[in-house]
């Protein structure tokens, strides 16, 4: 008892003692408040600082096709956007808005688009149905902040949103011709075709779904993915990515495959390329096309003269494809020749074999001549025998095949053969036809 | 043991005041949510926040936000902000066809700046609940804030090219939404009219009033659907409707006006409801009358002249 009131008393001197102290010091030199409006004045600073402003990669939603924003925020409350995607703009085409925005703060510095602009709110618009893209337009500022890149966590989605500084030298409709570009000669109109994500020892199969990726381990999940004008920005890192943020790939140099920024041991690649894909191609009832104009001047020379003796007996020959038969085997493919014969609309095919002879290098030979080119072949030869031996001369070769477009939106092959010097047989396939 | 216990916990509170006592804390007086003064001369936004400043803050108080805010984001609802131009529209059309006719109207000039809503907030899109495939109209959180959705249609409905002004999308989107809700802050700061209650009592249904067909809430003595839900609903829209609603679109739901034009009359006279209806008109006017001398009759007259005859012009120079 007695001793609890000696603390008692040692405590009343002791804090008697600090409330005679006047010396008391703030821990900060500003309020909180002060303190917060100077963040936010930073923060506006180095968004109004970028004299060509910003360029901003948006997801409405992670699991989607996101798009990039150009963006200039000005002193005066306005920020001027810039965007080329049938969502913002209503057609493919470039379009500037001017709206108004600010740093907001409440829990957090909150970057805010706070009137409306047509270009930028329509991912966020509920449209009918309430939801539309369920898109955000106020974002948290994160904390990884630096000169050149600002990140943002959507408000509502919590979706992840760069801001990137960008480059005076950036002219902006040019931005978005290079992002149209990159497209057409990577991904444009090759949905369902299947790439190869390496990183490290491991891979990841990717499969383009027109805008966005999935990938399969026990379920299947969809990538967020950004076209930019130098290749493309997905929206989390993929497993197995050595443990780094891959999330920025750029096409290398003879584009054949995209190269990790981050890591340039991570890289992406399509799954099939030189004669795998050519197989790949015909297996999924391409037809590879003869493009005579483009081919080698013999070829060219030799096609010409099947056609003239065909036209003489009465037959028009409209166009060679190498194909595939169904129900027949990988290798048993055939070259099918469209013809008329009297003006009446004919096909008919030979049966080749083609045997891999070394990397990328293949021989087709004959097997067998259908019934269905004897009309064409015995007006093209003194009789059916010698007409079909007129086409394998031209065709049945052993060649080395050289892919020299990648877009495999028209993909465009050279066969060289190996055993003619300079013969050459130009393909193409349509992939957009099958 | 715990005598001691007790004495201490009071030593250490006179210790604590003593201490307090000692320190000169001021708070501080800086808003930590305005930068700057407000309206502010860097902004693009400078003429029309002086504008602002002048019609709605300086005479009545009122904060008309047209900027979202971001405490302002429903996590229920799908919204965007409003546009600028749509804004600038909203706030001349609010003035135009509320403020004014209040101010012009009712007698107590402080009339507006003691009962008007303290802040207008203003919404793009509508407000569509995609799961119970609903949409909210307008909001009001306790009498002093309004919301208005839909407002980036308003260059549709008052077109700046002189085409057809669409004053009955007007009304359903904010004209109702705020006659409607400020009628709910008059009856709140004064007491309601109990013997209301009691002309449609037994018909009230809060749950199921969404369900009903416009005519059959008529012929029930209601002039929405959404009044059958109860009786506080029921008499501001009561006020609402007769204030707002045009004669077209009385006719619309088949009634027209009487030669006095104070009453309704149905089209079809065995319609029971249009007794009942003019009842609650009757009982409103009344009302208004004694508790704020507010005379509803003069208030729908200038409201609906002021309806036929707005353009984007008057409306934009008022």
């Amino acid at each position: 008892m007695k001793k609890n009131l000696i603390y008692s008393l040692t405590l009343i001197v002791a804090i008697g003692l600090m409330a005679c102290n006047r010396e008391e010091k703030n821990l900060f030199e500003q309020s909180a408040a002060e303190r917060q409006q100077q963040v936010r004045q930073q923060i506006k600073d180095q968004l109004v600082g970028s004299d060509n402003g910003w360029e901003m990669l948006y997801f409405s939603t992670e699991e989607h096709t996101g798009y990039a924003f150009l963006m200039k925020f000005a002193k005066d409350g306005t920020v001027l956007v810039a965007a080329k995607n049938d969502v913002s703009c209503g057609s493919h085409l470039y379009k500037t808005e001017t709206s108004l925005w600010d740093i907001d703060y409440t829990q957090a510095d909150v970057l805010t688009f706070n009137t409306y602009n047509t270009l930028f709110h329509a991912f966020s618009d509920p449209s009918s149905d309430g939801l539309g893209y369920e898109g955000d337009y106020e974002f948290v500022i994160m904390k990884e902040r630096n000169d050149q890149t600002i990140r943002l966590k959507g408000k509502k989605s919590n979706t992840n949103i760069h801001l990137n500084r960008l480059g005076s030298e950036v002219d902006w409709e040019t931005y978005f011709s290079q992002i149209d570009h990159f497209d057409w000669i990577t991904l444009c109109g090759n949905s369902q075709s299947e790439y190869i994500y390496q990183g490290g020892d491991s891979v990841v199969e990717l499969t383009y779904q027109d805008g966005y990726f999935t990938y399969k381990d026990s379920m299947l999940h969809a990538l967020g993915t950004i076209t930019t004008p130098t290749g493309l920005h997905f929206y989390k890192t993929l497993p197995n990515s050595m443990n780094v943020d891959a999330l920025d790939f750029v096409l290398n140099a003879d584009s054949s495959r995209l190269i990790c920024v981050q890591n340039n041991a991570i890289n992406i690649a399509p799954k099939y390329f030189g004669l795998d894909y050519y197989k790949q191609l015909i297996k999924d009832k391409t037809r590879w096309t003869v493009t005579a104009d483009l081919s080698s001047s013999d070829v060219q020379q030799s096609l010409k003269t099947i056609q003239e003796k065909a036209h003489n007996k009465g037959a028009d020959i409209a166009r060679y494809t190498f194909s595939q038969l169904v129900n027949k085997g990988d290798t048993a493919q055939i070259l099918l020749v469209d013809y008329t014969v009297d003006g009446k609309l004919m096909q008919g095919y030979l049966v080749l074999d083609m045997q891999e002879v070394a990397e990328n290098a293949f021989t087709y030979s004959l097997i067998e001549a259908d019934a269905s080119i004897m009309p064409l072949a015995k007006r093209i030869g003194l009789n059916e025998a010698l007409g079909v031996k007129e086409l394998t001369k031209v065709f049945c070769d052993t060649y080395k095949l050289q892919t020299y477009i990648t877009n495999i939106n028209q993909v465009q092959l050279l066969l060289v053969s190996q055993k003619t010097s300079g013969k050459q047989i130009h393909l193409t396939a349509n992939k957009l036809a099958i | 043991m715990k005598y001691v216990q007790t004495i201490s916990i009071f030593i250490l509170a006179a210790a604590m005041g003593l201490m307090t006592s000692c320190k000169k804390e001021e708070i501080d007086t800086e808003s930590i949510f305005r930068d700057k003064p407000w309206p502010d001369s860097t902004l693009v936004t400078y003429a029309f926040d002086t504008w602002l400043d002048a019609k709605y803050i300086q005479p009545y108080n009122i904060d008309f936000r047209y900027r979202l805010q971001d405490e302002s984001t429903d996590m229920e609802y799908n919204l965007v902000p409003a546009g600028y131009e749509q804004a600038q529209i909203t706030a001349h059309c609010v003035k135009y066809l509320w403020l004014d006719v209040y101010q012009k109207q009712v007698p107590n000039q402080d009339f507006l700046k003691m009962y008007a809503p303290r802040i207008i907030n203003i919404l793009g899109c509508p407000a569509i609940n995609a799961a119970q495939s609903t949409e909210t109209l307008g909001v009001a959180e306790g009498g002093y804030k309004i919301t208005l959705y839909n407002m980036n249609k308003m260059n549709r409905w008052l077109p700046q090219d002189g085409g057809k002004v669409n004053v009955a999308m007007m009304n359903k989107y904010i004209f109702h939404v705020m006659h409607h809700e400020f009628s709910h802050i008059l009856h709140q700061a004064k007491s309601f009219p109990k013997e209301y209650e009691t002309i449609s009592a037994g018909d009230y249904d809060s749950q199921n009033w969404q369900y009903m067909e416009d005519t059959a809430a008529y012929h029930m003595g209601f002039v929405t659907p959404y009044s059958r839900s109860e009786a506080h609903e029921d008499f501001v829209e009561v006020i609402s409707s007769y204030i707002t609603d045009s004669i077209g679109q009385w006719q619309e739901r088949g009634f027209y006006f009487d030669e006095g034009n104070t009453h309704l009359v149905s089209f079809n006279e065995n319609q029971p409801g249009t007794k009942i209806i003019n009842q609650k008109i009757d009982m409103a006017k009344k009302w208004l009358d004694e508790k704020y001398g507010i005379t509803l009759d003069s208030i729908r007259a200038e409201v609906q002249r002021r309806q036929a005859a707005m353009t984007y012009d008057i409306v934009m120079n008022n």
